[in-house]
């Protein structure tokens, strides 16, 4: 593994939450409708899997937790919000520019030219 | 508007479901969790059967998120004992196993939630498996009851088209058809396993064969996160404290150490680090700032691994959390950020704080031996 890369290959949910984080802060429902919205209804993380996502997430030093913040105003309640840290962009970063090469790379065009109908 | 702490029957349920996680992960994600589904029948009520599809999409997710909570609490260690043995008396598979098996028991009795459902689940699955197999057996593979030999009898039936033909002309072939097409997937599938496993066991004997910088033979490592038994953090240092003495007044032990993560465990913690004065060598770029991985481990640590340390000095046990900051780095830290030597004594700043924002700064105070792997 090189020394600039430590966290690559990151998990495929873990390349859906991070961006949808580099956006804003988010608590966990808002980030699960905004991880239906962008992946069009393919990915639906249901409350258990993404919370534990986000505490692994939370280890590994690539989200944070941006504190609570009330829900309304005769709510008492409060929800936690949860931010991309910028070792997490930063991973996200070098993810997305391991996968883009590895698209532009000879074979995977071939590939895509054979997939075309003819 | 309702007020957030009239509960409906759901969520009441849900919040006690919730009891299936670890306690640690209760307490940090469980309100969370619990206004996560609140926020969900909010989205569906009105909705056609929409609380009844929440469930059905609830429920799998919570047991299986909660099992592998648990599993992942049970794997992961918060704080691994490292002692290094003189020998190690009794290590044959059966005491192995043995211990293993008065562990799982110990970890079973601190969950009696856990083990009531577990339980439960696996007596519905052997009484499932059970009446379907009694049943085909009863039904399908039994000759009937009454008849004298079973094999003579025939099944004779007319239709109206061809009054005088019991059977269409080539289902025997289609069967025999049917039955070969079975034994060759079966053989097929058999192989597969069967070339599988060879690839598993060369990768097994790969493994071990892999020189990871370290020794780790002799050496008895043990798990456990003080939180789950609810130590607080003084408890917790005194037990760890006491630990350390206990085991190293045993007779055999050469060295114990802790350490968060134990190394090639699959368990990793990152961070960006900027190391001052760092010559500009190559791969390195603008001021430094590189993502590193990192383990916090003990006083001794690298006695009880083996591991050599090349210069400086190893941690210490002045080295406290009321002191300044230590850091060893290994050998491919120093060779890249100081191609010349002279790592000793640089400093090294975690995050982008700046840093007087930081209580110490880790200085570097030894080199050791670290084989990329």
């Amino acid at each position: 593994m090189p020394p600039e890369a430590p966290f690559q290959p990151l998990k495929p949910v873990d390349l859906i939450l991070l961006p949808a984080l580099a956006e804003g802060d988010r608590h966990g429902y808002a980030l699960s409708q905004e991880v239906e919205r962008r992946t069009e209804g393919a990915v639906r993380l249901e409350a258990g899997n993404l919370y534990r996502t986000l505490r692994r997430l939370q280890g590994e030093g690539l989200v944070g937790e941006a504190g609570r913040r009330p829900i309304g105003e005769e709510v008492t309640e409060r929800r936690n919000y949860f931010r991309i840290t910028p070792l997490g962009l930063q991973a996200a970063q070098a993810e997305v520019k391991r996968l883009r090469a590895l698209i532009a790379s000879p074979a995977a065009k071939a590939l895509g030219r054979r997939a075309e109908p003819i | 508007m309702r007020p957030a702490f009239v509960r409906s029957w759901s969520e009441r349920i849900y919040g006690f479901l919730l009891r299936l996680y670890p306690a640690a992960f209760r307490r940090q994600a469980g309100p969370d969790l619990l206004e996560f589904f609140r926020d969900q029948i909010h989205a569906v009520r009105g909705r056609r059967f929409g609380v009844a599809r929440l469930w059905l999409r609830a429920l799998p997710d919570l047991f299986t998120s909660a099992f592998l909570e648990r599993w992942t609490a049970l794997r992961a260690p918060v704080c691994a004992p490292v002692a290094r043995l003189a020998s190690r008396p009794g290590d044959s598979a059966m005491n192995v196993f043995l211990l293993e098996l008065r562990y799982a028991l110990r970890l079973l009795r601190q969950a009696p939630m856990f083990t009531l459902v577990a339980g439960l689940v696996v007596a519905l699955g052997i009484g499932a498996v059970t009446t379907i197999f009694s049943a085909a057996n009863g039904l399908a593979f039994r000759p009937l009851p009454g008849a004298g030999a079973p094999d003579r009898l025939v099944e004779i039936h007319r239709t109206l088209a061809s009054p005088l033909r019991a059977e269409a002309p080539g289902a025997g072939r289609k069967r025999s058809r049917t039955r070969n097409a079975l034994v060759i997937g079966q053989i097929s599938l058999s192989l597969l396993l069967l070339v599988a496993a060879g690839l598993f066991l060369r990768a097994l004997d790969r493994g071990q064969r892999v020189d990871p910088g370290f020794d780790a033979a002799q050496v008895a490592t043990a798990s456990f996160d003080t939180r789950t038994y609810g130590y607080g953090e003084e408890r917790a240092r005194q037990f760890y404290a006491d630990l350390r003495t206990r085991l190293a007044g045993r007779p055999g032990v050469e060295a114990v150490s802790y350490a968060r993560v134990l190394p090639l465990s699959g368990n990793r913690t990152g961070d960006e680090f900027r190391v001052d004065g760092a010559a500009a060598g190559p791969g390195v770029e603008g001021d430094g700032a590189e993502v590193m991985l990192f383990a916090e481990v003990d006083v001794d640590y690298f006695a009880a691994l083996h591991m050599p340390l090349l210069s400086g000095r190893g941690f210490a046990a002045t080295d406290g959390p009321k002191a300044a900051g230590v850091v060893i780095v290994n050998e491919t830290l120093a060779r890249r950020f100081f191609p010349g030597g002279g790592a000793l004594g640089r400093t090294i700043h975690r995050g982008k704080d700046p840093p007087h924002h930081r209580r110490g700064r880790p200085r570097c105070e030894g080199g050791v031996s670290f084989r990329e792997c």
